[in-house]
């Protein structure tokens, strides 16, 4: 039987591929290549895909630079990123809460807060609490801050309004800043 | 602090069509993700219609299991979208499809008749290209809702709203 030239030159190619390395040198070969392969996503390829990045820190308002998540009854508080009134933290009640003898609308206006505790943002459902004459308490509980806040002509996204509608009385107390959810 | 009340200043704007208390999230374990679309219905509707399409039906419209019988009738259909707040929102078309179709669909639940087709963004761009311009939007949403309720008569739940508006404007109910 006559053997094809192929054949024969890939049994060429294979005695001079053995000839001339062991199996020690091509395990110790294939070796350091699986050790050195996933070092090469690390080379500037992925520094530089990191590089282009937005840094977050530019995108901030300047609420947000100045945001504390320690004390819910200040003005710079985060969840309070766009509420126009009295802190019921101030007067009784909660940073989500109603003080005793009144009660929160069923309307509210809605805006989102970045907590710099954990970078992220949140829905805020900013609920005024109705019933009774507006809190009389410390000036430093009287906040106007307006983070994507829009003009009363877009009045759900104003907090421009008193939201006291739909209640016994539509007499303004104070106003809270519930968490909804995580904003996507 | 200026602020206003929001009777005078809302008008009939955002108190017609498109109601749940706005529930805070608990305050500690996992936070829930509000997905885009419902985003887009919390920051432009949710604080008057509620968190989940309900916050009061004699005050607000609900949602929740109502507002699906709209797309009973043409007239109905058109309706949720000519609303000023709707067809002016700050949404791309596409985006307000979606979110009207969530509302619709998600909020409406079984009110939505068989066979309803979702809305597309060429739909609400035509649409929306022709708000609502009367200045008796109660008396309109009231014509609308008599036609709905001939066609679906299970949606005569939907003037539990007309009737409690009648009654403000009459001054026999509360704000």
């Amino acid at each position: 039987m006559s053997v094809s030239f192929l054949d024969r030159l890939g049994e060429t190619a294979t005695r001079k591929l053995a000839a001339r390395s062991s199996r020690r040198g091509v395990l110790g070969r294939m070796s350091a290549a699986m050790a050195l392969a996933p070092a090469f996503p690390l080379l500037p390829v992925s520094r530089a895909d990191a590089a282009s990045a937005p840094a977050p820190a530019a995108t901030l308002s300047d609420f947000e630079r100045r945001a504390q998540s320690k004390d819910a009854t200040k003005c710079n508080y985060w969840r309070h990123c766009a509420i126009d009134g009295v802190l019921c933290g101030c007067c009784g009640g909660g940073v989500h809460t109603c003080p005793p003898g009144t009660e929160p609308s069923p309307v509210s206006w809605i805006g989102t807060c970045r907590n710099p505790a954990d970078g992220r943002s949140y829905v805020i459902a900013y609920r005024d609490c109705c019933g009774r004459d507006i809190c009389a308490t410390s000036k430093d509980c009287h906040c106007n801050t307006a983070d994507r806040e829009m003009p009363i002509y877009r009045p759900q996204a104003s907090n421009d309004i008193i939201w006291c509608f739909g209640t016994a009385s539509t007499a303004y107390h104070c106003s809270t800043a519930a968490i909804v959810g995580q904003a996507s | 602090m200026v602020r206003f009340p929001l009777l005078p200043v809302l008008g009939v704007l955002c108190a017609l069509g498109l109601s749940v208390l706005p529930r805070s999230a608990p305050a500690s374990g996992a936070m829930p993700v509000v997905p885009v679309v419902q985003g887009h219905y919390l920051v432009g509707c949710g604080g008057c219609h509620g968190v989940q399409g309900r916050s009061g039906r004699r005050v607000v419209p609900d949602l929740a299991g109502q507002v699906g019988y709209f797309l009973c009738t043409p007239q109905g259909r058109d309706y949720l979208v000519r609303l000023p707040n709707v067809a002016f929102a700050n949404l791309s078309s596409q985006d307000l499809a979606d979110m009207v179709n969530f509302v619709v669909f998600t909020f409406g639940r079984d009110s939505v008749p068989a066979g309803a087709r979702p809305y597309t963004a060429v739909e609400i761009a035509r649409l929306r290209a022709d708000p609502l311009r009367i200045a008796d939007l109660h008396g309109y949403r009231d014509r609308v809702v008599r036609g709905v309720i001939g066609a679906c008569p299970q949606a005569r739940e939907l003037h539990d709203y007309d009737t409690a508006q009648a009654g403000r404007e009459a001054g026999h109910d509360a704000p």
